[in-house]
């Protein structure tokens, strides 16, 4: 697990109430003995083998690959994981800190439910309480990620506040830990919040980028070209980048078009955002003229959030990586073509890295290649498609 | 000229009435009025929460309030309008509470140079910790023409312990002590921890200290007479403003004063 200093530049930092500045400054020095005890390190391991399932196929796609006609493009099949997507790297890492912090309530919120689900799942693995907060929107649209929590024994929180999806989930899961910081943990979902969650998830996630740059270079003998994620909160990406950020590879995101970027409804806070403050953290946020938060839009619910993580803040001020807009009918599209063409069904989510992955591959000359991250299943999105 | 500092020394020994209000909710033209009429009845401080669409710090109360001021189009600029006019009847000391994205968004710079010259006294910035305050204090702190001064109210919870004296030093107006951990609009015990924690603070403090979170009569006051120099009302004034103007006034002068 890397720790650089000033990583995310001018964004990041901690602007919460004071009255949970303790709990993240305990939280930040707890995370870092961990990361640095061998312990712990070894039952991470052997948790994300033996449960998750772990190390997640990186799959030649070759169906896809002669389609676009251009870059070979290779899967990173997070899909694969233990109850369907990336999510559950973090949790058993964020969980097994908690238990060694002596917590015995967890809490968090979830867009799409992928989150909340893992995190149900870790909580009735390591017999912890479990609340998730969730958007009455996305409680809909979600059914039966809901349905899957409330089996694990979670107590699933409709959030009527607000747009009624991922960003209120979020402020009423932070409301709900200011006041119960002192015995129950918040096992954020992704890069975001205040320090130290945005590094500490990425350094959950980091074994997907790992695990893919190991495996790419064992199929192809080099590392690959391109490497493609989506990005709402962005742990996906900021897991599978983590591995080359100092490599000649190029990073790309893709972030929630919506119903395109003409319009409101969109999730785009890096194309259309301006820097400012949002759940803790300083990033790019969607506002409006006087600093409100504006309400995101995107078919995926896992993607429908106004902010991103610093980490990709910084990388697309300093030009690193690349963020485009995907809307909900490339993803769509991209959907049915994995659908139909690798009998893969992507989550919505990452149906927009693969929107992006194949007009970027297109491009690209045929001896090149491409590793799009898989980030979960679609399953949950049958009813929307 | 420091009307927060001269608000407590003129009160010594008897409380400092602190009362919250949104901004601008339900409408625009009401908070000058209703502002003007709680100072005129006997309150002392009056905060002005400036609207934000994520308050964090809030519970439902003052977040519907904050909606419906956003949707009767208050800005910061309007709130700057309602302090200049209501600074024109009265000498009090007008503190905003605002969410630092809000003064980021509107410019460090001119939003301390704005809230000056409309004859604010101090900013309560519920999201914003010692640790990334400097930018605005030290624009507070540079020298203006009428030498006023501006303070940034530093807030303290009971977890806060060690940090006390850090938070506190080099800070002007008053101590904002929350009561318990959460958002506004609890219920708040004011038992022997929530005393101790004051008298915590008191023993770390060379500022007057004023309780806030959760104070709802005077039952509540009477608990807490003799150990704060000042109270701060919130959620109570602005669950009685929604039953109306005399409403609300006769509550603070019957409840809280």
């Amino acid at each position: 697990m890397n720790h650089r200093k000033n990583y995310f530049g001018e964004y990041g930092g901690t602007f919460i109430p004071e009255s949970l500045m303790s709990t993240v400054i305990e939280l930040k020095k707890a995370f870092s003995e961990a990361s640095q005890d061998g312990n712990f390190q070894r039952q991470l391991k052997m948790m994300l083998e033996h449960y998750s399932g772990r190390p997640t196929p990186l799959y030649f796609a070759e169906n896809i690959s002669n389609y676009v006609g251009g870059a070979k493009i290779y899967l990173k099949r997070e899909d694969l994981n233990h109850t369907g997507s990336h999510k559950i790297n973090n949790v058993l890492g964020q969980l097994l800190l908690a238990k060694r912090m002596g917590y015995k309530k967890v809490m968090a919120e979830t867009g799409a439910g992928q989150h909340g689900v893992a995190t149900a799942t870790g909580a009735a693995l390591f017999s912890m309480e479990c609340v998730i907060f969730m958007g009455k929107k996305d409680v809909e649209r979600q059914k039966m990620n809901v349905r899957r929590m409330v089996l694990l024994g979670a107590q699933v929180i409709s959030v009527e506040a607000g747009s009624q999806t991922l960003k209120d989930a979020t402020n009423e899961a932070i409301r709900h830990w200011s006041a119960h910081s002192e015995d129950t943990y918040y096992c954020i979902g992704s890069v975001v919040g205040p320090e130290p969650y945005p590094e500490m998830v990425q350094a959950f996630q980091s074994v997907i980028g790992k695990e893919t740059k190991e495996q790419y270079q064992k199929m192809c003998g080099a590392l690959p070209d391109a490497v493609v994620a989506c990005v709402g909160g962005g742990s996906n990406a900021a897991g599978i980048f983590d591995a080359f950020l100092d490599d000649k590879v190029a990073l790309y995101g893709a972030e929630a078009g919506g119903m395109g970027m003409h319009t409101s409804f969109h999730g785009a806070a890096i194309n259309q955002g301006r820097p400012g403050i949002l759940q803790g953290m300083k990033t790019m946020v969607l506002q409006d003229q006087v600093g409100n938060i504006l309400p995101a839009y995107s078919i995926s619910a896992g993607l429908d959030y106004p902010g991103v993580g610093p980490l990709h803040a910084f990388l697309a001020e300093t030009k690193r990586a690349s963020y485009m807009a995907v809307t909900d009918d490339e993803a769509k599209n991209a959907f049915r073509i994995l659908t139909e063409m690798e009998g893969i069904i992507p989550a919505l989510e990452s149906a927009h890295a693969i929107a992006l992955g194949l007009d970027i591959a297109k491009t690209m000359g045929k001896h090149l290649g491409m590793v799009i991250l898989l980030s979960g299943r679609g399953d949950k999105d049958l009813e929307r498609v | 000229m420091d009307r927060i500092k001269e608000t407590f020394q003129a009160q010594s020994g008897k409380k400092v009435l602190i009362g919250y209000l949104t901004a601008g909710d339900p409408f625009i033209g009401d908070t000058v009025r209703l502002g003007t009429k709680m100072l005129a009845t006997g309150m002392d401080i009056l905060e002005l929460g400036v609207p934000y669409s994520d308050p964090l710090a809030d519970g439902p109360v003052l977040q519907q309030a904050a909606i419906r001021a956003i949707q009767s189009g208050t800005t910061p600029g309007c709130v700057f309008n309602m302090v200049r006019k209501i600074r024109n009847e009265t000498e009090k000391p007008i503190v905003l509470l605002v969410y630092y994205n809000t003064i980021l968004t509107y410019g460090i710079e001119e939003f301390v140079r704005a809230s000056r010259s409309a004859g604010v006294d101090g900013l309560v910035v519920p999201d914003l910790p010692m640790e990334h305050r400097e930018p605005l204090r030290i624009e507070m702190k540079r020298k203006n023409e009428q030498e006023t001064e501006f303070s940034l109210i530093p807030l303290v919870s009971k977890q806060s312990h060690c940090r006390i004296r850090e938070i506190l030093k080099d800070m002007t107006g008053f101590v904002y002590c929350v009561s318990y951990s959460g958002v506004t609009g609890g219920k708040a015990h004011f038992d022997q921890e929530v005393l101790s924690f004051l008298e915590e603070v008191r023993g770390e403090s060379h500022l007057p200290i004023a309780v806030g979170f959760g104070i709802r009569n005077h039952e509540d006051m009477l608990r807490l007479q003799g150990k704060v120099d000042g109270m701060i009302v919130g959620t109570a004034i602005m669950e009685k403003a929604k039953e109306g103007e005399d409403v609300l006034l006769r509550f603070i002068e019957s409840e809280l004063l």
